[in-house]
């Protein structure tokens, strides 16, 4: 079993086909994961490290998501969503559990309670993908249609997915009521869909 | 459960923010075919999928993607082709010590140059007692939580049990914690861990080989009981402190068996402590079926 690997890496958006890909990994074909690790890896890390805040430990998960993915590919349901989306999630949740598990630690070693400020996700508008420098065209789109978002908006969708806060979180961080936190997130999720499929259609991004 | 009542909780879901009932009840309501509202579940999905676009890339080290390979295709025993000319300056592994054998030139240990041998020495027994433990066992009943495991320190698992075994599991809560010692020209612990019977002899059930030159844990264990489609097992690994923690799911076979190499990301780390816990997904709460908690002091 080979994976023509050149053809990938010269065109990473069209030459492989994810389903393609994860058929691969349910005949465990090491190449289909290598190929996977350099398509999504920087962006799993990236978010890892978001809400880690911490390097080694974003890498170390980013591994346990990929291995995960090659240990039961079968998970993946092409149907409710992308690969890299599933890929993603996965790793905000893994990156929470590595959070929680510090916590648990510190619990055990304290015999105390938990939930210092040193645990907490990272909620500081800094460390914010929105906020960061972005190098590719869509990722510049798609910072400049977050920034076209409401305030509320954006501030939910930053806490929620780049810091990896549980909605509950978000809300009493932002001092919102639960259900408006919920509406605000969908809307703007919603709003950034139809901004984006604005500038496709307008040829300015793919 | 009406539809606006759904779309308010789509995001929860796709996040797994939701508890069992709530996510029955949405997951019944997609299923049921509304329209609308699956329309808006895929909206969700697209929008995340743009979001995370937002998220800019980190470097990757070729040592991880090599490690996660390495991980994935069960052990270290396979090497990849990247490791067909190994670096001097590279550590060098139980696993690919063995696959290159004694005659590797290349091979570079960080330790004395006389504790060569007996890493080698040690690595192989250790590896045979695991292995050897596992297949004689196979025909044994499963772990519960009403069994007692002892672990037996020294190096292969050599020295009397008497001189090292701490009962843990059964009664106890949380299991005390079980420090082994390596001694000072040693390169491998080696705890074995065992199942004892009022009624029969001690039970092998595996062992854990701390590697502290190839910066390694190799984790063997049988007899584990299936765990449910929302459960799983998973080794911890931390340092003393709790600032290094990380999570390896396991791995268990059909028979109830597993085999697994966790590597040390840090090459600082300097104890660790594995506890395996079958834990319910996404809590962290452990189901206590099998509780074991080793702790290597190197």
């Amino acid at each position: 079993m080979s994976i023509e690997l050149v053809k990938y890496t010269e065109n990473s958006r069209t030459s492989v086909e994810d389903n393609y890909l994860v058929e691969q990994l349910v005949v465990k074909n090491e190449e289909a994961l290598v190929c996977l690790i350099d398509r999504y890896g920087p962006q799993v890390c990236g978010l890892c490290e978001s809400i880690l805040n911490d390097q080694l430990d974003a890498q170390s998960v980013m591994s346990d998501v990929f291995l995960e993915l090659w240990n039961r590919p079968e998970n993946f349901d092409p149907h409710r969503g992308s690969l890299k989306t599933y890929l993603m999630l996965m790793a905000r949740s893994r990156s929470l559990d590595s959070l929680r598990s510090r916590k648990i630690r510190r619990k055990r070693e304290c015999n105390g309670a938990f939930g210092t400020s040193e645990d907490a996700p990272a909620a500081t508008t800094d460390a914010s993908p929105i906020h960061l420098s972005v190098k590719t065209e869509s990722c510049e789109k798609v910072t400049e249609s977050l920034l076209a978002l409401s305030q509320c908006q954006q501030d939910t969708l930053r806490l929620a997915f780049f810091s990896g806060l549980s909605h509950r979180q978000v809300a009493a961080q932002l001092e919102m009521p639960l259900g408006t936190v919920k509406t605000h997130i969908r809307k703007g999720l919603l709003r950034l869909k139809q901004m984006l499929s604005e500038f496709r259609e307008a040829g300015e991004i793919q | 459960m009406n539809c606006q009542a759904v779309q308010d909780q789509l995001v929860a879901f796709v996040l797994d923010e939701l508890s069992v009932e709530e996510r029955a009840d949405l997951e019944l309501h997609i299923q049921e075919g509304c329209e609308e509202c699956n329309q808006q579940l895929r909206d969700v999905y697209d929008g995340i999928d743009l979001l995370f676009d937002a998220v800019p890339r980190s470097q990757i080290s070729r040592k991880v993607v090599d490690r996660t390979l390495a991980l994935a295709s069960g052990s270290m025993a396979k090497p990849c082709n990247k490791y067909d000319e190994p670096s001097v300056s590279e550590p060098r592994t139980i696993a690919r010590f063995r696959d290159y054998g004694l005659s590797d030139a290349h091979f570079t240990p960080r330790t004395s140059p006389g504790s060569s041998l007996k890493f080698l020495l040690c690595s192989a027994a250790s590896f045979l007692v695991g292995i050897f433990g596992m297949a004689c066992l196979l025909s044994q009943s499963p772990l519960s939580k009403q069994q007692v495991v002892n672990h037996q320190e020294g190096l292969n698992g050599s020295q009397p049990p008497e001189s090292g075994s701490i009962d843990f599991g059964g009664a106890t809560p949380l299991p005390p914690s079980v420090r082994i010692a390596n001694d000072a020209t040693g390169s491998t612990s080696f705890v074995s861990l065992r199942q004892t019977n009022s009624s029969l002899p001690d039970q092998l059930r595996g062992c854990v080989i701390w590697d502290f030159i190839g910066k390694q844990i190799h984790f063997y264990g049988s007899h584990f009981p299936r765990p449910s489609a929302k459960h799983e097992y998973v080794l911890w690994v931390t340092n003393k402190a709790g600032s290094d923690f990380r999570r390896h799911p396991l791995t268990i076979g059909s028979d109830g068996s597993c085999e697994q190499v966790v590597e040390m990301i840090s090459s600082d780390v300097p104890s660790v402590y594995v506890s395996l816990e079958q834990v319910a997904d996404k809590s962290l709460v452990p189901t206590g079926e099998i509780e074991l908690s080793v702790e290597v002091d190197p």
